[in-house]
């Protein structure tokens, strides 16, 4: 019989103790996905919650471009996510931060509205 | 005296026909009853999500299935579980075999909650050799 290939992503998991840190970077540029998918860039103090503004933006890939030629492909990048987005959503994001380049990602999920659980360099 | 009887047969040929019959059945054959090893840990109704960026990598005999549905039921091994019953098991897993390659299978639209509490329940057991699986064109 034939074994079949699989696609994985491979996922780097944080330190336990860090994973509900509410207090984040404030170099990190901040993007959220909501429910429906739609994408916002923060703007603000990136250090609390109450502090950003989220505003939408048409594309993610066009936006990342302004972000390295600016900042680079080190730049920390932050990605808020709403607790019941589909998953696919989270991966295309993720997909277009993998192909523009930026390795420096994490993904940060709202939890029970107070708490954040935090997924540093998720890729 | 008599003449020998090869000597009269000069253009003496293999007829090819029935061996390429042959090797036609059984490539025939092969075709017919080859099939892709299944993955018997693997949760059926599942559509995996799909990933540009995602790296193929060999399947492992080892590996440890976990699986997410759309409806954020979880899997262990293809067997329904709860959470508490996912952390008792992983907590073996970590006292045995701690460097276990896990995969982590979700739906397209398994709720990330769900997924990142399954993420949350393998690194509180210090399991770190995980994999996320996407959909394959060719093999899912």
């Amino acid at each position: 019989m034939l074994k079949k290939l699989e696609k994985q992503i491979p996922v780097i998991l944080p330190d336990y103790t860090a994973a509900l840190a509410s207090v984040a970077d404030s170099e990190a540029v901040v993007y959220a996905i909501d429910e429906e998918g739609a994408i916002y860039r923060a703007s603000g103090n990136g250090r609390s919650r109450e502090g950003l503004r989220y505003g939408r933006i048409d594309s993610l890939s066009e936006d990342l471009k302004q972000v390295a030629e600016e900042s680079g492909l080190e730049t920390e990048i932050r990605l808020d996510t709403d607790r019941e987005v589909a998953t696919q959503k989270v991966i295309d994001a993720l997909d277009v931060l993998a192909i523009q380049g930026f390795e420096n990602v994490g993904v940060r999920l709202r939890h029970r509205e107070e708490l954040f659980f935090e997924l540093r360099g998720g890729r | 005296m008599p003449k020998n009887a090869y000597e009269q047969d000069e253009d003496v040929a293999l007829n090819m026909s029935p061996l390429i019959d042959c090797v036609f059945l059984l490539l025939i054959f092969f075709l017919v009853t080859t099939m892709l090893k299944k993955d018997r840990k693997e949760v059926e109704h599942l559509n995996l999500p799909i990933s540009r960026s995602s790296l193929e990598v060999p399947p492992d005999d080892s590996m440890l299935a976990i699986a997410i549905d759309a409806e954020g039921e979880v899997y262990y091994e293809g067997e329904e579980i709860t959470v508490g019953q996912l952390l008792e098991e992983l907590k073996v897993i970590e006292v045995n075999d701690p460097d276990r390659r896990i995969r982590l299978d979700t739906d397209e639209n398994t709720p990330f909650f769900r997924f990142v509490e399954i993420l949350d329940a393998l690194s509180f057991r210090n399991l770190r050799n995980v994999g996320v699986r996407t959909y394959h064109e060719k093999f899912d």
